[in-house]
């Protein structure tokens, strides 16, 4: 027994709401629940008691958060687990550990997607605009830059690239995660030059920008996830 | 590790990659849940995957190049298909290879007889 649209788009947006927002996981874990789901309804259960068993399968938030941590442990590089045991380290010396906020320890992005010190002009910021194609008032969750087709993209910060692909609406894009907390994201590109799994460093080309997706002029969309919440990508670089 | 009916955790402890890879030499390519559902027919339900577990695995081998992936997409669904590299191949063979002897020396400690022990 098939899901419909509406019961897939109820899943998806519930299982971000529980916290699941490492976009390496959210698509196979969003298949994973749909298949467990159908095979209840198919024995005569209910959805919201089929939906129910699946996440209780996977531990509902504790388990989201615990898979999400574990596969992100599994991928980091060592390098980046040692520059945090080095900055803990260096830390304790200075007694400052303990009034801290975690996030110091974490890698977020920190410049700007065409490279350190790289010109940009930005056409287009984060927040309440007029729509380019749908021509209605809209929430922009991201930055726009101006770019000829072909440009180099680089990687904001150290991390894995957990998707890149094309996808109606951002076209070609690349998703990189740089710790537990930030995800970068970076769209309209005329091609990748990463895959899915690979680590990248920050300022290595990621990709070149394009015109693909919803787009009327060469540019490129970026965008910044804290904790799977778009945020002004402003704010870091 | 892994939810199990018949087994201790720690008895399967390192056992799961093992699994995955001898799994897909016998199968082309195959998704996260049909693993599970795979695993659970192959043994009557004495060993069942967990996701939490599962996952984190499969990542971590297709980032040390053992696995590849490929995604259909089904109307709003997209699912991911595992399948082996090369590479990935030929550690199936060694794991197995591995754990069949590891299998064959237990017996020879667990099957002493009482005149023998």
């Amino acid at each position: 027994m098939n899901l419909t649209d509406t019961q897939i788009l109820f899943i998806e947006e519930d299982l971000h709401s529980r916290g699941l927002t490492y976009h390496a996981l959210q698509e196979e874990v969003l298949d994973h629940i749909c298949c467990m789901v159908e095979i209840e309804l198919e024995n005569g259960t209910t959805f919201n008691i089929a939906y129910q068993n699946a996440l209780d399968a996977f531990g509902n938030e504790q388990g989201f958060k615990n898979i999400q941590e574990l596969t992100y442990t599994l991928l980091s590089t060592k390098s980046t687990i040692m520059k945090k045991v080095l900055l803990l380290i260096s830390m304790l010396i200075l007694g400052v550990v303990g009034n801290t906020p975690a996030a110091q320890l974490l890698d977020p992005p920190s410049i700007s997607p065409f490279g350190e010190n790289a010109t940009y002009h930005i056409t287009s910021s984060f927040g309440m605009r007029m729509h380019p194609v749908e021509r209605i008032k809209k929430q922009h969750f991201g930055t726009d830059f101006k770019a000829p087709i072909g440009t180099p993209i680089v990687a904001t910060s150290d991390g894995v690239v957990t998707y890149a692909d094309f996808k109606k609406g951002y076209g070609n894009h690349v998703i990189i995660q740089h710790d537990e907390e930030y995800a970068t994201l970076y769209a309209q590109l005329k091609e990748w030059k990463v895959k899915p799994g690979e680590k990248v460093k920050k300022g290595q080309v990621i990709g070149l920008s394009g015109n693909s997706g919803a787009s009327t002029a060469p540019h490129l969309h970026y965008e910044v996830h804290k904790n799977g919440k778009r945020v002004n990508p402003e704010q870091y670089f | 590790m892994y939810i199990c009916l018949m087994y201790s955790k720690e008895l399967l402890k390192g056992t799961l990659q093992t699994i995955i890879l001898k799994l897909l030499t016998e199968q082309d390519k195959m998704y996260g849940y049909e693993i599970t559902k795979r695993v659970k027919e192959l043994t009557g339900d004495k060993i069942l995957l967990t996701e939490g577990a599962l996952y984190p695995t499969l990542h971590k081998l297709e980032a040390e190049g053992m696995l590849t992936t490929e995604k259909v997409y089904i109307g709003k669904r997209v699912r991911k298909y595992y399948s082996l590299t090369p590479k990935g191949g030929e550690t199936s063979r060694v794991k197995v290879k591995e754990f069949k002897e590891f299998v064959e020396t237990m017996k020879l400690l667990l099957d002493l007889k009482p005149n023998l022990g």
